[in-house]
């Protein structure tokens, strides 16, 4: 399970940088009233589409989001980049401890409907490591490897 | 038990201020140890007792923001809290708050680290009154207090 909500996670990323078919496309209604109903706030919404999914960037409390949905309106997950004081304490105090001299080049959550993750991905001048943490007080490596 | 304790005059702490801080309160040699090794790099800790509870108080700057750590006077690490903003909440524990306290104008948040877990403490208020809510990282929320003080 915990491999295959990594996968997930990986996957949305690779999505958010791949070819979509443009923006602001319509999107049916049943992906729309999923949307509706989760993000009740969300602002300045934008809709793409893929070839099997959907994908939404919006804005929620200040923070742009984006989040993906199959055409059936289901929720596959959401994804916030964010900054590494955004983390959570504990999390910030590991990276500063163990990873001092790495620096961050991406940074972000995955939430499902009930579980959410955070993933960082640092270099030094050797190696590039991925970290995940699910708890939001402890890292665990995903991968590392040599440059 | 004794964990338990500590951990809910945290909690109650934090939103309370009412609770009173010794100023100026020195650690022994086994805190100061136990901060170093938890905040490495840290300097100009402010240092305050809590109560009668034994617990010290360590407040300081890390990564431009003011952290609260805690720890016993053996030298156990209890946890640290910070204030927080919205856009700081897990993407989860945002839109459950917005679903469930969509009328709620939200007065403050806090983060409240532990060792073995992580909880959020919302204080809001509605029509009804002020409450604060407590919610973990993936967006269970309950009812900490009700009729809190705002």
């Amino acid at each position: 399970m915990k491999k295959l909500m990594t996968a997930i996670a990986l996957g949305l990323v690779l999505m958010a940088n791949s070819a979509f078919a443009g923006k602001n496309e319509n999107v049916n209604y049943k992906v729309e009233n999923a949307f509706k109903q989760e993000f009740t706030q969300a602002k300045e919404v934008s809709w793409e589409k893929a070839n099997n999914y959907y994908r939404a960037a919006f804005k929620m409390n200040d923070e742009i989001m984006t989040a993906y949905f199959t055409p059936d309106g289901e929720l596959m997950g959401v994804i916030h980049n964010m900054l590494s004081t955004q983390l959570p304490v504990n999390l910030q105090v590991s990276l500063k401890k163990e990873y001092d001299g790495y620096w961050i080049t991406e940074l972000f959550e995955l939430a499902k409907t009930d579980s959410h993750s955070y993933f960082v991905t640092l270099h030094n001048a050797d190696q590039v490591v991925t970290l995940q943490s699910s708890d939001g007080t402890t890292w665990s490596v995903y991968s590392k490897a040599k440059k | 038990m004794k964990k338990i304790i500590l951990s809910l005059t945290l909690a109650t702490a934090l939103l309370s201020s009412a609770f009173t801080y010794a100023a100026d309160s020195e650690p022994g040699l086994k805190v100061k140890q136990a901060f170093n090794s938890e905040f490495t790099q840290v300097k100009n800790v402010e240092w305050t007792t809590m109560g009668k509870e034994g617990v010290y108080q360590a407040k300081f700057m890390f990564n431009n923001e003011t952290l609260q750590a805690f720890f016993t006077e053996e030298g156990e690490f209890l946890g640290t809290t910070r204030q927080i903003s919205k856009s700081q909440l897990p993407i989860l524990v945002a839109t459950t708050l917005e679903k469930e306290y969509s009328n709620a104008k939200v007065i403050t948040i806090f983060e409240y680290s532990k060792k073995d877990g992580l909880d959020y403490y919302i204080t809001l208020t509605t029509s009804k009154g002020a409450s604060v809510i407590k919610a973990t990282g993936n967006g269970e929320l309950s009812v900490f207090k009700k009729n809190a003080d705002k």
